[in-house]
């Protein structure tokens, strides 16, 4: 029976819109239940920072809340939790139905980080069309300093694979279950609260002044040049999901987008010239807060409330 | 004309060709750097509009092109100028190092 990772159809994937956690999941939910699917994903627009390394906050989600999102939205449900697993007894979960596994990105040798850089990267796999190979796919798309990464599936020798993942893997099947019913109406809702409410808490004054302030500038750089690449992507993984489901009203998440992919830019410029010892550009810590209240704003276009204007404790 | 007019007019016409020969300079220094970072040869190079369209272009390989004219010219760009929008095309390029010229030049007078 052929893996049903060959349903994925790749150039439908919205890869440049998601990130290496969470594309591979959308790249199994497409699988199981038709291309486009992982748009759905994108129906979530919010701004839900937490505590992150070097005391500086994160809007990363982490990979249980990709694992759960896949649930809400996705129509994706874990056989169990996710389990850590020896790389070389990778070669015993192979079989017809998917596995979903994440590694370091250091070891894993079709990734432009390999040898170069330790950050949690994801892949799917199955048992191969051969007996002694495995199928892999990886929809992960993002240009790095060492070259573009680009969505690819490939057979591989189970023996080879599991020689070259890694030490520890962290691994789930998930399985498909039936897709949750998602108004747009309740979801463009559930946006405009929770922006407002992330606002009206003083969620982006502090997120803006933790970055500004912090005594480290390369430190709160790098974790900036992270953080808006994040912001960009879910931006534009939004504005393309709209684009489907409310058309008409899309354009100005499109063009906000836009002004997210811009500002990452600008901060990953900003960083190189910090890495050299050198002065940062000016403005860019304005520009986030600007973007991020710019957010509120326009999920609110979209709702039926009043205009919002930001409270004391959202203002700086 | 008395002398003092005309000693000022050779220094204007001396800057004037300063800035001539500097232009020129740069646009040298970004069409060599540019088109080894890109791998795109000159004159492909000089006919896209946008850099962004080039298949090569990313923000990393922008970065690598600011940095290695900087080194080539002896000249840093002047942070407020690093901007995508700046840094998106020839002649936006060219601009960047020579408005960071010029503020140096400025900065050196007194």
């Amino acid at each position: 029976m052929p893996s049903v990772l060959a349903n994925v159809d790749l150039d439908r994937l919205d890869a440049p819109a998601q990130d290496c956690i969470q594309v591979n999941l959308s790249a199994l939910a497409d699988a199981y239940h038709g291309a486009g699917t992982h748009l759905r994903l994108g129906s979530r627009l919010d701004f839900a920072p937490q505590a992150g390394p070097d005391g500086l906050p994160t809007v990363e989600p982490g990979l249980p809340r990709r694992v759960e999102q896949a649930a809400e939205l996705l129509g994706l449900v874990a056989d169990g939790p996710l389990a850590e697993l020896p790389g070389p007894r990778l070669a015993e979960l192979l079989t017809t139905d998917p596995v979903y596994v994440v590694g370091d990105a250091f070891d894993l040798p079709w990734v432009p980080y390999h040898g170069r850089q330790h950050l949690e990267h994801s892949f799917l796999m199955t048992a191969g069309p051969r007996p002694g190979e495995a199928l892999v796919l990886d929809a992960y798309h993002n240009e790095t300093r060492w070259g573009p990464a680009r969505p690819a599936r490939w057979t591989v020798p189970v023996p080879e694979l599991v020689a070259t993942v890694g030490r520890t893997l962290r691994t789930v099947r998930m399985r498909p279950a039936g897709l949750p019913v998602l108004p747009v109406a309740d979801a463009l809702a559930a946006n405009a609260a929770q922006l407002r409410d992330a606002a009206d808490a003083g969620e982006i004054e502090r997120y803006v002044l933790a970055y500004r302030q912090h005594p480290d500038l390369t430190a709160a750089t790098e974790r900036l040049t992270l953080e808006t690449w994040l912001l960009a992507r879910s931006r534009r993984l939004h504005a393309h999901w709209l684009a489907a489901a409310d058309p008409d009203r899309a354009a100005p998440f499109t063009e906000q987008a836009g002004a997210w992919a811009g500002l990452a830019e600008h901060v990953y410029i900003a960083l190189r010239r910090v890495q050299r010892g050198r002065p940062a550009p000016p403005g860019l810590t304005d520009r986030l807060r600007e973007l991020l209240l710019t957010d509120v704003r326009l999920a609110r276009t979209l709702v039926q409330e009043d205009a919002w204007t930001p409270t004391p404790s959202s203002r700086p | 004309m008395d002398s003092h007019a005309i000693e000022q007019a050779v220094i204007e016409q001396t800057v004037i060709e300063q800035a001539v020969i500097e232009q020129a300079v740069i646009e040298q220094a970004v069409i060599e750097q540019a088109s080894t970072v890109l791998a795109v040869d000159p004159a492909t190079l000089s006919r896209t509009r946008k850099l962004t369209d080039l298949p090569t272009f990313s923000s990393f390989r922008i970065v690598d092109i600011v940095e290695r004219v900087e080194r080539s010219l002896g000249l840093e760009v002047d942070a407020a100028l690093l901007t995508p929008d700046n840094l998106h095309d020839l002649a936006g390029l060219c601009a960047v190092f020579l408005r960071s010229a010029q503020l140096l030049a400025d900065r050196g007078r007194p």
